[in-house]
Formats: structure tokens, C-alpha cells, sequence
């Protein structure tokens, strides 16, 4: 899809779809440059970098926590759990959609990860949106299924020898992925359940097309593919030592460059 | 990727091979199938590969013989400075714009097309429009991200007695709205005859000053969670996309005293929302004939399914 991509020109760094939980657990980053704005990856626990991502949630609740100047804080809740996006004046358009938007509403947020140390020595992993839209049910379902899709081609890339994300994962997170497949599965039988109730009720929608001539993933091949995934150690938290927080140096940071 | 899809790819790469391949359109299908849906590789991608691989295979034993130029279709040209073999149409003949250009204009084949420019010093035979040739020993280059082939006094030209269908290269692909460049919305363009650079702060970079004319345009990143892409909307399908026509847009523009709401009112709408796009690849951008919004998967029992069965 990219052909067009000239070698010398800047790639812009791919939104990469994760649910909530793998997010949040994906506490580990990394630069791959001592370049001054040399992009900040965090690390999914399925074996990808991102630093970028693309989620689509419930907006359950909205808060400003800032002291002099506002900051906003918004809960968007996806089947695996709940992420926190942040947005403050670098942030403006992101930050007005958080004080104008009355939730529940489902949202989609094209963001970077952020991930900080709290006082407790604990790190969390935040989002700090690029930008988000008000979209519609059928928009979030699709999601989900896209989500899921990529989950799943993350899980079964795992194993491959040339997978250097993998084998890092492996290193920082200990390597077991069933909780993440397990998600998936959740993930995809709530929106049954969800989509069965809906599909009467006519979203709010004018242009969603109802007709989706070909699914979206690129492929459905219900072929095991023998991941052995024997847990090694299953509680390999990654100690703080080598878990590098600094990546939120200034609110300007790390754009990768916009072309 | 449906199975008819594949059908047909193949059945076109099966025309599209040299007669020395000995290969069923079967056997092609297969190997197709096996990169899309096994290995998950783009159609394109696949598509390539296939032939390469069997191009390669049978030119292997005729190389020894003599070192000829691989013979390419047009939307294999990916790089300058590659001496190669071609057979095409002359779609389109323009005006050479300087006395050294004996030959300007479009080719076509198959697979898309592609600007060729023949040197008057290399004395070359004419080509005529929609006549068929085939073009020994042309040399590709590059300019910003578009290709072209350069004919040259070692060219060879025949011309051959069938006609091709052309293809457009038109390329399909469905991704989710991310980004919205710059330069999108409520645009001014230069209104001088035979230009249309868009007003930077109301001039034109080889006009000056001017009024300009409004037009409406976005320049939209598509992701599709593995690779992006630029995706150009002219007016037409931006008003189609946004539901906004250029008359509203000016006057919601000269109500906000601001252009900047345009493009705010439009990155509302699209933004965050799943796409089927196609047209085709110009430089940088894919320039969007036809676009749908796409709801929800009918079915997510398949990819369950293979959660399950991981």
C-alpha cells in the first residue's frame, strides 16, 4: 500500500490497534536512535513497537485535573479494560473534544503513548491523543474485530526467529500471550452479544454502509499454527531497572516528522 | 480478499506472462492464494512475487545464452537507472515542451502507466498513438517518486500487430482515517490560465498576487494498521465524503471569518472511520475515485474462530 514511500522520505509511524489491557501493560519503552527526536516506542507485550496507536472506547467519564491550566483526563473503556487519555494545551483541539463532549459516547483516539512513574514506583501507561472523534457504534464494533485481527497476527508472528519485538517482549514481559488471546476472544463474543441486541436499533449514522462485501482482515486461516506458548516465568514484572520513563521528556517531545 | 478476486488476478497474470512459462492459471491461483491468505501478503505484493519468481525461473536458462534485459510490466518499474525490455500502448502523445524532446507522452499496459520521453539525438522511429510496440533496451528514472522510461539510441522498436487493454492502476485499500495534512479544506488557487497552484498567504509562487478561486480538497493519511498511505480528495469527492458542498464551505468560512472551520468541521466527520478507498497512485498520493464507509464486520465469527483455535 505504500509503494509510493520513497526510502529517503520520513515513514510516518503506523497506528497500531491494541486493546486497553495489552496497552496498558506495555510499560517498557525504548528509542532506536540517539537521534534529538528520535521517535519513542513503548513495547506491546505481543511483540510490536508503537508509537503509535489507534483505539476506539467508551468515553465514561471526563475530568479536568489540571491546577493552573486545564488538563483533561478521559476514561475510555474497551471490552479488556480502561485506558487514560491526557490532553493539556499542547493538545488544544483534544482538550476541548474532553470539556465538550458529555459521556457515555464511544470515541476514537489516534495517540501516543505515554507511560510515567507514580509515586508509588509503580509505571503507568497513558495516551496522549493526536486526535479524537465522536464516531459511531458500527465505527467501535469494527474496531474491535480489526483489533482483534491484528492481536491475533501479533500473537502468531510471536514465535518467529526474526521477530526482534517478540524477543524482546520475551525479555521485558516474560512471553506468555494467552491473556491476550484470551481477550480477544471476550473481546469478539461481547460484540455478538452487543451486536445482536443493536442491529435492529438503527445507529445515529448517515453514510455507514451496512454492506461490507469482503471482511476486513486480511486473512481468516483458522490453522493452528502450534505457538507453544508455555509461560516461562509468569511473573517477570519488569523490574524498574531496565524500564526507561523518561520518554515523556516536554510536552513537545517526540513527533516522529509529519512529512 | 475474496476467492473471485483471486480468481481474476490470476486469470490476468496468466495473460500477462511471457509463453515461455509453462504454468497452469490453476497452479497461479494457488501460489496467490498461499501469499494472500496464508502468508497475508498484499495482493500487489503477491502479485509480484508470483511473477517474479516464475519470470525468473524460465529466463534463468535463456540468460546463459545471452544477457538480456528483463522484460517488465509497467507497474513493476520501481526504481531509475534499470535497463529493461517493455511492451506497450501509446496512450497519449503531448507536446514535447523543448526541441531536444523528439517524443513525449503516456504508455500503458496491463498494469498501469507510465510517461516515456524519446531525445530527438537518438533518431528514433515515431510512435503513433494506440499502436502497440515493443520496446527493447528503455531506461527507467525516477522524479520525485513518479517513474518514466527514457527511449535511447540502443532502443529497439517493434511494432506489433495486437492491441492491449490498459489498466489505470487503480489501487484499493481500506484503512482508518488518522491524519489530516495540511493544505486540506477550503483551499485558493491561482486563477491564471493552466495554473493551479494552490495561494500561499494569497499568492502564487510563479503568479504573484491574485484573487484566486476557491476550490475544496483534503489530503488524508489512510493506516490500516501496517502501512500508511496519502489519500487525495478533489472537490467532487470530498463534497461526496463530507456532505459539505464548496458553496457551504465558503459561506461557513465567511461566517467564522476563518477557513480553518472548514477543515475542523470536516476532520469531525472523517477522522477515527473505517474507509474502502481506490484510484490510483501518483506520486505520493492516491488520488480517490471512489470511497465507502465501511460499518461493522458481518461476520466476526471467522476471526474467533481463529482465536480459538490459536
Amino acid at each position: 500500500m505504500s509503494q509510493s514511500q520513497n526510502d529517503q522520505a520520513p515513514t510516518r509511524e503506523v497506528a497500531h490497534r491494541v486493546f486497553a489491557a495489552e496497552f496498558n501493560d506495555a510499560i517498557h519503552t525504548f528509542q532506536e536512535s540517539d537521534e534529538d527526536r528520535a521517535p519513542v516506542y513503548a513495547l506491546l507485550p505481543t511483540g510490536e513497537k508503537a508509537n503509535r496507536v489507534f483505539m476506539i472506547g467508551t468515553l465514561t467519564e471526563t475530568n479536568n485535573v489540571g491546577s493552573d491550566q486545564e488538563y483533561w483526563q478521559g476514561r475510555i473503556v474497551d471490552p479488556t479494560g480502561t485506558v487514560f487519555a491526557y490532553a493539556g494545551q499542547y493538545q488544544s483541539k483534544a482538550a476541548a473534544f474532553l470539556r465538550d463532549t458529555e459521556p457515555p459516547a464511544f470515541v476514537a483516539v489516534v495517540g501516543k503513548p505515554r507511560s510515567y512513574e507514580t509515586d508509588e514506583g509503580m509505571i503507568n501507561v497513558s495516551l496522549r491523543p493526536e486526535h479524537i472523534t465522536a464516531v459511531d457504534e458500527q465505527t467501535r464494533n469494527r474496531w474491535v474485530t480489526d483489533t482483534a485481527t491484528k492481536t491475533l497476527d501479533r500473537i502468531e508472528a510471536f514465535d518467529t526467529e526474526s521477530n526482534p519485538y517478540a524477543r524482546m517482549a520475551k525479555e521485558q514481559y516474560g512471553g506468555n500471550n494467552e491473556q491476550y488471546r484470551q481477550q480477544v476472544i471476550e473481546s469478539l463474543e461481547s460484540l455478538e452479544a452487543t451486536t445482536e441486541q443493536t442491529t435492529a436499533g438503527a445507529t445515529q449514522s448517515t453514510t455507514t454502509t451496512d454492506d461490507t462485501p469482503e471482511n476486513s482482515g486480511p486473512d481468516f486461516d483458522a490453522e493452528s499454527s502450534d505457538t507453544t506458548t508455555e509461560s516461562k516465568d509468569p511473573d517477570t514484572q519488569a523490574d524498574s531497572e531496565n524500564t526507561d520513563t523518561k520518554s515523556d521528556k516536554d510536552g513537545l517531545g517526540t513527533f516522529d516528522q509529519e512529512m | 480478499m475474496t476467492d473471485t478476486n483471486l480468481t481474476d488476478e490470476a486469470a490476468s497474470l496468466h495473460e500477462q506472462l511471457p509463453q515461455t512459462v509453462d504454468i497452469s492459471q490453476d497452479e497461479i491461483k494457488e501460489k496467490l492464494t498461499t501469499l494472500v491468505e496464508e502468508y497475508q501478503v498484499p495482493l500487489n505484493e503477491a502479485r509480484r512475487s508470483v511473477r517474479n519468481n516464475l519470470v525468473d525461473e524460465t529466463t534463468a536458462d535463456q540468460s546463459n545464452v545471452d544477457s538480456q534485459n528483463q522484460a517488465v510490466a509497467v507497474e513493476e518499474i520501481d526504481e531509475a537507472e534499470r535497463w529493461v525490455d517493455i511492451t506497450v500502448k501509446v496512450v497519449d502523445l503531448w507536446e514535447p515542451r523543448s526541441d531536444s524532446i523528439a517524443q513525449v507522452g503516456l504508455l500503458g499496459d496491463k498494469t498501469g502507466r507510465i510517461k516515456f520521453t524519446a531525445w530527438a539525438t537518438s533518431d528514433l522511429t515515431s510512435l503513433s498513438e494506440g499502436s502497440v510496440y515493443r520496446l527493447e533496451n528503455v531506461v527507467t528514472d525516477e522524479y520525485q517518486g513518479q517513474y518514466s522510461v527514457k527511449l535511447n539510441r540502443t532502443t529497439t522498436i517493434t511494432e506489433l500487430d495486437t492491441d492491449i487493454e490498459v489498466g489505470d492502476n487503480t489501487t484499493d485499500l481500506t484503512g482508518v482515517i488518522v491524519d489530516i495534512q495540511s493544505g486540506s479544506g477550503l483551499i485558493k488557487r491561482c486563477p491564471q490560465d493552466d495554473c493551479t497552484r494552490v495561494l500561499q498567504n494569497g499568492r502564487c509562487s510563479e503568479h504573484g498576487e491574485g484573487e484566486g478561486e476557491f476550490d475544496l480538497r483534503i489530503k488524508a493519511v489512510f493506516d490500516d494498521g501496517e502501512t500508511t498511505q496519502d489519500v487525495l480528495f478533489n472537490r467532487e469527492t470530498t463534497e461526496k465524503l463530507t456532505d459539505l458542498t464548496l458553496e457551504q464551505a465558503q459561506e461557513m468560512a465567511m461566517d467564522a471569518l476563518d477557513t480553518s472551520i472548514v477543515t475542523d468541521t470536516i476532520a469531525e466527520d472523517i477522522l477515527g472511520r473505517y474507509y474502502r478507498v481506490s484510484g490510483p497512485i501518483m506520486g505520493r498520493y492516491l488520488l480517490a475515485n471512489e470511497f465507502q464507509q465501511l460499518g461493522q464486520v458481518d461476520d466476526p465469527n471467522t476471526v474467533l474462530d481463529r482465536a480459538r483455535s490459536i
